[in-house]
């Protein structure tokens, strides 16, 4: 390795390898909370909750990601082509580069999705019933999140610009 | 007559051209997509080495809990089977192969007691089982030329469904498996419980080239070392069924690709074939055109021989001007 800060990162999803080089530093949000992942760190297996992914690369650019719904694995000296290094694979069910998202369209989405979760609301319902979680609104609510998400990346990123 | 044979003849030859016309325009459609559906399984391979990976991990932590979601099922009384077909037949056995895989595992001695419920990719399938009086309980049409990975989820949510909830104890997916450009193969294989990736090797009946799916050894995590976040129990019982549903997308991935090489292939041969039919009936229509031909001049000549011999102090000779018709 050429520079010692620096590890090999892969942000795949199902269809295509959406990021894939050398990194300094990942941030992103596991079920337990934000972890911040720098060169060196244990090998860890985690899930990625619904939120944004923040890579910053060799020369301190800073990718961000929303993601949805995926699972982190950081391995310690395994060999990456003909040497060894640390590699973080991040498989995200959905991932959008910032560049990628559609500001109006996620704002419709973001409304008929609130609008959608009100409607549950108003109608006496919150996400546990008697016979355990009411999936229905578990998926309404994660709709608004995820379009919260998209939101909260293109702010971060025009706010940083 | 021989004219109207002629006639007919041409029609016909006309109407094969036209058919000839489309199955070379089927054969360069799917020729297209093929390439098109093999680079989408390379895509989606890393997702799903990852996610092999992944299972390894987190079920070597946690044994235990991976006990329901990994290796051989206990028993096997209630059965989910997904059958993978296409939307559109024209593609030569690719969906019929299937199909009768789909039956022998329902039929089978071995499994008579047990209780089937049976999910559907594809049109063809539906229809299938519907003339055989087999209960489907769901089909997804559609999506079998181009699945995306959202299709693949609505697939798996019906399908692995019971079997997170318990009711049934194995999934099993009967498709077709995309192995070359040459070669393509049906196959029934364990969906869920997850087949084990340290017993993958064994089970793997052909070989894959580098791109094998099997997990390397030097993938294998180091016991004991690994973090996890949740616990591995926790984080199996999400990821589970993530990973199938990364199983089901990758088989509609190569379902899609051998069922365009299946169709370039029977449109090829339905071309050859009326190419073939083609040259058969020219062949006959010329004779046809020729023997009309012969039986006029045959009419022309003897005639005039008639008139000859019926005027032979007639000095002109000829009365009659042959033309050609």
């Amino acid at each position: 390795m050429a520079d010692a800060n620096l590890f090999h990162v892969e942000l795949v999803t199902p269809e295509r390898i959406l990021l894939a080089g050398m990194a300094s530093e990942v941030v992103l949000r596991t079920a337990e909370g934000d972890i911040t992942i720098l060169n060196g760190h244990a090998p860890l297996v985690g899930s990625v909750e619904t939120g944004v992914v923040r890579v910053t690369d060799e020369e301190g650019n800073v990718q961000r990601v929303a993601c949805r719904d995926g699972f982190i694995q950081v391995d310690y000296e395994v060999p990456i082509g003909d040497e060894t290094g640390n590699r973080v694979t991040l498989l995200v069910g959905v991932a959008l580069l910032v560049e990628e998202i559609d500001e109006a369209g996620v704002r419709a989405e973001l409304e008929a999705a609130e609008s959608a979760l009100a409607l549950l609301t108003g109608s006496g319902r919150s996400g546990e019933t008697e016979d355990g979680p009411d999936l229905e609104f578990l998926a309404a609510e994660g709709e608004v999140q995820w379009a919260e998400v998209r939101l909260e990346a293109l702010d971060a990123e025009s706010s940083h610009a | 007559m021989a004219g109207g044979q002629e006639r007919i003849l041409r029609r016909r030859i006309r109407s094969i051209k036209s058919t000839q016309k489309i199955t070379k325009a089927m054969e360069l459609i799917a020729a297209s997509q093929i390439v098109r559906a093999t680079t989408r399984i390379a895509a989606a391979k890393p997702y799903q080495e990852g996610m092999a990976r992944l299972v390894l991990e987190a079920a070597t932590a946690d044994p235990t809990a991976a006990g329901r979601l990994l290796g051989t099922p206990e028993k096997t009384e209630r059965v989910a089977v997904l059958s993978v077909v296409a939307d559109r037949g024209l593609c030569g056995g690719y969906n019929s192969s299937v199909l009768r895989a789909t039956e022998r595992l329902l039929g089978d001695d071995a499994h008579r007691d047990t209780e089937f419920r049976l999910f559907t990719v594809g049109k063809k399938a539906q229809g299938y089982f519907r003339f055989r009086g087999q209960p489907v309980e769901q089909s997804f049409l559609g999506l079998s030329e181009r699945p995306t990975f959202a299709d693949a989820r609505a697939v798996a949510e019906a399908v692995l469904g019971p079997f997170v909830a318990g009711e049934v104890d194995q999934v099993i997916i009967v498709s077709t498996r995309y192995i070359s450009a040459g070669s393509q193969k049906v196959e029934v294989r364990q969906l869920l419980p997850l087949v084990d990736p340290r017993n993958e090797a064994d089970k793997e009946e052909f070989a894959d080239g580098p791109e094998s799916r099997s997990v390397t050894p030097h993938d294998s995590p180091k016991l004991g070392y690994t973090e996890f976040e949740p616990d591995a129990g926790i984080l199996l019982e999400t990821l589970g069924p993530r990973a199938a549903e990364t199983e089901i997308f990758g088989a509609l991935l190569e379902a899609s690709a051998s069922e365009l090489t299946a169709r370039q292939r029977a449109m090829a041969a339905a071309t050859d074939n009326a190419g073939e039919l083609i040259k058969k009936y020219s062949r006959i229509m010329n004779r046809a055109r020729q023997d009309t031909i012969t039986t006029e001049i045959m009419e022309i000549v003897s005639g005039a021989e008639a008139l000859r011999s019926g005027a032979d102090d007639d000095p002109s000779g000829v009365m009659i001007e042959v033309q050609a018709p």
